[in-house]
């Protein structure tokens, strides 16, 4: 697809070759990795025939093992295997501990920004760990379909922030993958059900897993799916069933004056799986304990999850209310997570929503699989491309105000990409800089929120105080990554700004990273470079010639064209020259910059004749 | 950024300038702006395109959020109008509406002591929606008007609606709270 070439709706892009592109579920316990395959998508399995890959990360001496193998040695060598890693993307050195005993690892001191774990091979971060696992899948699939990959899209639970959404994307980068789009999991579930090619109507996505809940209200309008709000709780999921189940049999054994040891209780909580999934085949399943035996019927264990499965209904009455809707507004519900096998949460989710929830997919492939359907579609393999998803902004962006307050700038559920600029001025005469604090969360407090990141402007001319009018743009692009500009009004001055992320890690040590492991493939940084510049220039003068072709005589005039024409010949002659990739770059950029006129002009001329035509023809 | 400045956010969306809106064609004409500019459209094209088409969907987004909720829709009509609407001292000399706002407030802030909470406080909710109807119904005569002394009375109308703006998110927040007890 090129520059400046804007599909007419309904009409499709130029033949070309199949772009092969995947979804990938990388999830807490197990990661997924699905195609489309003659149309229809599917999840690949590996060599052995397995679908699921634990999401355990091993480090050797002599390497890393990853999923099974990496998951049969948990026990055995705690330090090096890792697993539920996704836990601690995006999240602070502080958290690990509070995560406690699931996090059995020898962390190094030092930077707060992100949990730094000492293994074999060395400290690593968790993006690194989950570069791994990315790795492993693209491997997977550039092995069953037989080439490289255009393009990939990752989901991600809803409820991320700024930082979680930034480490996933940042561990693409390092696997060497190129992200289409960080897709929320319920919108990908959504389209695996084919919700995007059905009726207009109001759909909720119901996703309980093990050990988190999400709820999501979509709306389909004209082949458009829109997020309209999403909610859920972090700590609640099908391991909570197994809890109550626990904390209920502990109260039906016997066993004298002697307190329960931990051993016994892990045997419980087995137990206590094995029962929750027998009760979906029969009335009652047999809890054994030493030489005790006690039956759990489907009734009791029904009374003892109905709490549980209330939070989540007040979870979806609350999503249903940020999106302005009734109950009987729900046309489809969609079920996703190991947990919604279980029979009584479909019962009641049922009856909440007043219709029967879909579950004909594999509630823990669903995600993956739409992924994968809308990485075919952002590849552009599809004839016509009608897939638009709309998504939210899932948690409120403000800025620190005096005395610790929040003043939110983006609030939840706003529609991304979205812009928001605020006027600041300074306080003091003369003053140069100013320090901006971005946070993330719905409460009034900047101590109660997330930090996201700490922003220092600099640059400021000096003025007397409340004379400078410095406007500072947050904008928030279609993956949900912040991004933040300023400018002095008066003066038209850019801050500089110095971003400090409060969590994860900095672009130069992604770099680091990068080169690292560029090298350790054994090849050459600068060649590599060179080459990725060469196939964008290639692509950037291809659009631009296409464009001319198409509009150039209406919409430039003679000088304008001879412009864009010799910069564009300068591009072509650089490029076939030019063995240095950084000057290549430079080249690009100036084409760039040169023609950015035509472009806006092109892009605003095509939604005002879109908009003309409505005009004409329903106005007159 | 440098997107059409002359446009305004009905122009965009080839809606005529008027309160009265037909919120489907605005829902429609949305979507149609975003299938060309999003950028899952342009997933494969260059940064620059990419930059370009996303400015682009920032700016259909602002204007369908304007132009989609009444009171905000109304600000931006008296903005083309040159009249800015301070959104942070919201007043009204209409007494007998201050009254009815003191009382309602006090109706939430005795909920948790009635028979049935979520069902007196279901009530109250549609008391305040009915009056915010009343409220856009008024909006939609005097931008109709858009005679000067009708545009104060607009101004007016917004500063009412913002009070109970205001008192709506009370009652949700107050509905969390009942929520979270059961």
């Amino acid at each position: 697809m090129a520059l400046l070439q804007i599909a007419e709706p309904g009409q499709s892009t130029a033949p070309h070759e199949h772009r092969l592109a995947v979804g990938i579920d990388l999830g807490t316990t197990n990661s997924l990795v699905a195609s489309v395959l003659s149309g229809k998508a599917v999840t690949l399995p590996d060599a052995v025939g397995e679908h699921l890959l634990p999401s355990v990360v091993r480090y050797t001496e002599q390497g890393v093992v990853v999923g099974e193998a990496a998951r049969a040695t948990l026990a055995s060598d705690p330090l090096n295997t890792i697993a539920s890693i996704k836990r601690l993307m995006g999240r602070a050195a502080e958290d690990i501990k509070t995560l406690g005993e699931q996090f059995p690892y020898q962390l190094v001191e030092g930077n707060a920004a992100t949990p730094r774990i000492q293994t074999i091979q060395g400290v690593l971060t968790p993006v690194e760990i989950s570069a791994e696992m990315l790795k492993v899948l693209a491997q997977r699939a550039v092995e069953t379909l037989g080439g490289d990959l255009t393009g990939v899209v990752i989901t991600v639970p809803a409820y991320f922030d700024d930082a979680q959404r930034q480490a996933t994307k940042d561990a693409a980068r390092l696997a060497g993958l190129h992200v289409f789009r960080l897709l929320n999991e319920p919108t990908a579930a959504a389209v695996a059900y084919g919700l995007d090619r059905g009726a207009d109507g109001v759909h909720a996505i119901y996703d309980l897993g093990g050990g988190t809940f999400d709820i999501s209200i979509l709306r389909l309008h004209n082949g458009v799916f829109e997020v309209m709000s999403t909610g859920g709780d972090s700590a609640l999921g099908g391991d909570d069933f197994d809890h109550v189940i626990v904390e209920w049999a502990l109260l039906q054994f016997s066993f004298g004056d002697v307190k329960p040891a931990l051993p016994l209780i892990r045997e419980l909580l087995m137990q206590a799986r094995a029962a929750k999934e027998a009760l979906a085949d029969s009335a009652q399943a047999v809890l054994r304990l030493n030489d005790q035996e006690i039956a759990l019927s489907r009734d009791t264990f029904n009374q003892l999850i109905d709490p549980l499965i209330r939070k989540t209904l007040t979870a979806c009455r609350r999503a249903l209310r940020d999106a302005g809707l009734r109950v009987d507004d729900i046309k489809e519900v969609v079920m996703v997570g190991g947990s919604t096998r279980t029979l009584r949460v479909r019962e009641k989710v049922g009856e909440f929503f007043a219709t029967t929830p879909l579950v004909d997919i594999d509630p823990d492939r669903v995600v993956a699989i739409g992924a994968a359907l809308q990485a075919n579609a952002l590849a552009g393999n599809e004839s016509e491309n009608a897939m638009l998803l709309l998504d939210v902004n899932p948690l409120s962006l403000g800025i620190e105000t005096m005395g610790g307050l929040v003043e939110k700038i983006i609030p939840r559920n706003t529609t991304i990409p979205v812009a928001r600029a605020q006027e600041f001025t300074t306080y003091k005469d003369g003053q140069t800089a100013m320090a901006l604090h971005v946070l993330q969360g719905e409460r009034e407090l900047a101590a109660d929120c997330r930090s996201l990141a700490r922003f220092e402007l600099r640059g400021i001319p000096p003025m007397v105080a409340g004379a400078a009018r410095i406007r500072v743009t947050f904008s928030v692009d279609a993956d949900g990554l912040l991004q933040v500009e300023a400018e002095e009004q008066s003066h038209g001055v850019k801050a500089d700004i110095e971003i400090k992320p409060s969590y994860g890690l900095s672009e130069g040590e992604i770099t680091q990273m990068l080169q690292a492991s560029i090298e350790h493939a054994g090849e050459d940084m600068q060649t590599r470079k060179l080459a990725e510049q060469q196939v964008d220039a290639a692509r950037v003068i291809e659009a631009l010639n296409a464009a001319l072709a198409d509009d150039g005589d209406q919409l430039l005039n003679a000088a304008e064209r001879q412009i864009i024409e010799g910069a564009l010949t300068h591009l072509q002659q650089t490029a076939a020259e030019v063995r240095d990739a950084d000057q290549l770059k430079v080249a690009i950029t100036e084409l760039e910059q040169t023609c950015d006129f035509y472009v806006e002009r092109r892009m605003n001329t095509r939604i005002r004749q879109a908009m003309a035509g409505h005009n004409v023809n329903e106005f007159q | 950024m440098r997107f059409d400045q002359a446009q305004n956010h009905f122009d965009l969306l080839g809606l005529p300038v008027n309160f009265r809106l037909d919120t489907s064609a605005l829902a429609e004409r949305y979507r149609e702006l975003q299938k060309m500019m999003h950028p899952d459209q342009h997933a494969n094209a260059s940064e620059q395109e990419k930059r370009l088409a996303l400015q682009q969907a920032m700016l259909i987004n602002e204007a369908y959020e304007k132009l989609r909720n009444p009171l905000t829709r109304a600000i931006y009509l008296l903005e083309l109008h040159g009249i800015e609407v301070n959104q942070s001292t919201a007043t009204t000399q209409d007494s007998e509406f201050l009254m009815q706002q003191m009382v309602l407030r006090e109706r939430l802030a005795d909920i948790k002591q009635q028979a049935d909470p979520p069902a007196t406080l279901d009530a109250l909710m549609v008391e305040i929606d009915q009056m915010m109807q009343l409220q856009i119904a008024q909006l939609a005569i005097q931008f109709e008007s858009g005679a000067p002394e009708q545009l104060v009375a607009a101004q007016e109308s917004i500063n009412k609606m913002q009070f109970l703006q205001k008192l709506r998110h009370a009652a949700e927040a107050a509905e969390v709270e009942l929520e979270e007890m059961i």
